[in-house]
């Protein structure tokens, strides 16, 4: 009896995972309603996103048509999963996390294909700049406040070297400018406190978005500068918290350099002085995702995709009409 | 009448009875006993399914390097020195030309690929010739001392000064892989900038952590745990107070350790930050969370096993005239030893499994050098990390997984070996103190 369970059991299970693999194969139902996939509000990917298909009312928040409820991945990679997993979804993810992935389908916009060169040449307009701004040290005349203002400076003017330029586009980051005449060396030796062992701790806050380019870009600074005493830990929690976190600062820190994945808001601009130092350091691309199994779409026109966040086109084969 | 018509219509005897009786109760027994089987069999192949899943998923993550590697990448920017020119005609001849290795004659080194954490592919110097620029010019860039690369160091980037002054820079994560590195360094003169990396991604910090933060849970909270279920064991006397103490020990072995670690942020964090002057949450106030966590079943099963003592060995203790201390001792502890132990694997068991508590009271950020006053991740929060991410890796954290499981593999064997052992133990001593009665 308890042999006889044991084959049951180890062929039940033997069937269940030889099933596991190889119920893919099925055709893609254009009948099939469309899952629809947003991030989270505050996003700065989703802001991008739906700017771009000039569906701007729920770019920043969820004022979604009725009937109409996306699910909320909160990262692009999570997106990026649950596309792979849905095979009659739609949704939207950073073009940085999207190479190798054979799980998703990236669909045309316009009928041009994100890549580094249309990006940078403007041809694929679903773009998006990655910025940042520098705290205010004008008013603290402390040799401490000093140093973190000199590091933050030479950490700025070090993105614009070849150097820095090279590190962000190890990490996926786009580049449209070309690199400043400076170097690194010319760097250390215009900021002292590159060479000293004064110890100095600046921290970064804003976008989660830019935290691949810019832990690149701290390692290559820190890995390269002789001042070994030079901390950057790094606090990142989204976009919105970049303009907030150099000025006012957030539980009482002050963070020395915000980034975000978006241009910055004028109601943002007005709380910053002229010190606030603020500017690109890259850009990045959105893309529309689909199911690697869907065959009803392979290019989308800002309406297309549109009428789908607002529920007009409820099915993909409405959609192929 | 009708009992007539009864007995013509249907003529029922008993041996039918008990047929029929039979043939239900059979049909009851099988179709109890399917459903049990099949109960049974689910629940063993959903934990088959995960094992299989996290097996599958994690081994081929579950390096040595992967265990010996740090999480942080460190990275250094190498150059050749700004006057340096490539002469040509060097000797490269002691170089062994290994057939899957990519050689560039003009600078005398050989690219080989491996793979990283993540299982994509990387590339790194594996040879370098006696006569190689790279033996003996190439600086790095912030102490200006001569750099001798290893292969612990990967290529994330080269950018070459060519004879006309032009710069090219070659990654690599571009396509071309090995030769395409080649091909960039055999136009250049001179180095200008390059950035090499360690290998990132790894668990080594979070392995120390664990062990350490182990070390310090059994160290709080095992002589607490055992004083405690000794006093409701063998002083407590059977009073009101005592029966609500047991039954708040009770219970507070179902609170949610989220709130465990909601007090330790709360509590323990403050108090260590005024005595040590550390920021934040440490292994100290993790591990003294934990003990928390773990107390009422330490109390809860070692009681067990005191109460499992033969009443007449701790009496016969007594009326020799022994003190209480030295009952304790010498007879509770001693003959409690499996139920302490058992305790101590418990605690050993959870320690490495909690995530939510830790995650408060220990902190999240993966440091590079464990120290006792940081912030740190166990296993548990290691996972937890890096699944909260950008870039979640599914793969490290089945790696992790299979580790975590190994352990409480191995410690689950271990806590149903050892009250065998330990039996044995016993019923040998009694065998030989017993001797037979001479008559």
């Amino acid at each position: 009896m308890k042999k006889n369970l044991l084959v049951v059991a180890l062929i039940g299970a033997g069937m269940m995972l030889a099933s596991c693999g190889g119920n893919t194969t099925s055709g893609f139902d254009t009948s099939k309603n469309i899952s629809l996939y947003s991030r989270e509000a505050g996003s700065g990917t989703r802001e991008c996103f739906f700017e771009g298909i000039g569906y701007s009312d729920v770019a920043k928040e969820d004022l979604w048509n009725e009937g109409v409820n996306p699910a909320k991945p909160t990262s692009n990679a999570d997106m990026m999963s649950k596309i792979a997993a849905d095979e009659y979804g739609i949704g939207y993810c950073s073009l940085d996390g999207l190479e190798g992935n054979t799980d998703v389908k990236a669909l045309t916009f316009k009928g041009v294909e994100a890549s580094t060169k249309t990006v940078v040449d403007g041809s694929y307009e679903l773009n998006r700049n990655f910025n940042y701004v520098i705290r205010d040290y004008s008013a603290d005349t402390s040799a401490d406040a000093q140093n973190r203002s000199d590091v933050a400076h030479a950490f700025l003017e070090f993105m614009e070297t070849s150097e820095g330029k090279n590190a962000i586009q190890s990490a996926g980051g786009i580049l449209e400018s070309t690199a400043s005449s400076s170097t690194l060396d010319d760097l250390i030796a215009k900021y002292p406190v590159l060479s000293g062992s004064e110890t100095v701790e600046i921290r970064t806050c804003g976008s989660t978005s830019v935290e691949k380019v810019v832990t690149a870009l701290i390692d290559k600074f820190l890995g390269a500068i002789p001042n070994k005493n030079i901390t950057i830990p790094m606090n990142q929690t989204g976009s919105g918290d970049a303009v907030p976190g150099v000025t006012e600062g957030k539980n009482g820190v002050i963070s020395d350099l915000g980034f975000l994945s978006r241009e910055i808001k004028d109601d943002e601009l007005a709380l910053l002085s002229e010190n606030n130092v603020h500017g690109i350091m890259c850009k990045d691309a959105v893309v529309a995702i689909v199911n690697a199994q869907n065959t009803a779409i392979s290019d989308a026109t800002p309406e297309t995709l549109a009428s789908i966040y607002k529920g007009e086109i409820t099915t993909w084969a409405e959609l192929a009409e | 009448m009708t009992m007539s018509k009864n007995k013509n219509n249907k003529s029922i005897s008993l041996s039918d009875i008990v047929s029929r009786n039979i043939k239900n109760r059979r049909f009851k027994d099988y179709f109890t006993n399917g459903i049990t089987s099949i109960f049974s069999f689910l629940c063993v192949l959903i934990l088959a399914l995960v094992i299989g899943y996290v097996l599958i998923e994690g081994s081929p993550y579950l390096t040595a390097n992967f265990i010996s590697t740090n999480y942080a990448q460190s990275s250094v920017t190498l150059k050749t020195d700004s006057e340096f020119v490539l002469d040509e005609n060097r000797d490269y001849s002691d170089l062994m030309r290994y057939e899957d290795t990519v050689y560039s004659d003009k600078w005398g080194i050989g690219i080989k690929t491996k793979k990283d954490n993540d299982q994509n592919d990387i590339y790194y110097i594996s040879e370098i010739s006696v006569n190689s620029p790279f033996n003996d010019e190439i600086i790095r860039a912030d102490d200006k001392s001569i750099f001798q690369i290893t292969p612990d160091f990967y290529i994330n980037y080269i950018t070459v000064k060519t004879s006309d002054g032009m710069y090219i820079t070659v990654f690599g994560n571009d396509e071309g892989g090995a030769e395409a590195i080649v091909s960039t360094l055999e136009q250049g003169i001179a180095i200008q900038d390059s950035d090499f990396k360690t290998l990132g991604g790894g668990i080594r910090s979070s392995l120390i952590t664990t062990v350490i933060l182990i070390l310090f849970t059994i160290i709080f909270s095992l002589p607490l745990g055992v004083g405690g279920a000794i006093y409701l064991a063998y002083y407590a006397k059977n009073t009101r107070l005592t029966r609500i103490l047991r039954s708040l020990v009770d219970m507070s072995s179902g609170i949610p350790s989220i709130i465990f670690g909601l007090v330790g942020a709360a509590i323990f964090i403050p108090i260590m930050s005024s005595m040590t002057g550390a920021v934040g949450g440490n292994v100290i106030t993790g591990s003294l969370t934990l003990t928390l966590i773990l107390l009422p079943t330490i109390v809860k099963t070692v009681e067990e096993s005191i109460k499992s003592i033969n009443p007449s060995l701790i009496q016969g203790s007594l009326a020799l005239g022994a003190s209480n201390f030295q009952t304790i001792f010498k007879i509770i502890i001693p003959n409690s030893l499996d139920g302490i132990l058992n305790a101590a694997i418990l605690s050993i068991g959870r320690a490495i499994g909690e995530s939510a508590a830790l995650v408060f009271a220990m902190g999240t950020l993966i440091t590079a050098a464990p120290s006792l006053t940081s912030s740190n991740t166990s296993l548990a929060v290691h996972i937890w990390y890096i699944l909260s991410g950008e870039h979640p890796a599914y793969g490290q954290a089945c790696a992790i997984s299979i580790m975590i499981l190994c352990v409480v593999l191995v410690l689950s064997i271990i806590s149903k070996v050892i009250p065998i052992l330990l039996n044995k133990r016993k019923t040998k001593g009694v065998k030989q103190n017993v001797k037979p009665i001479q008559k």
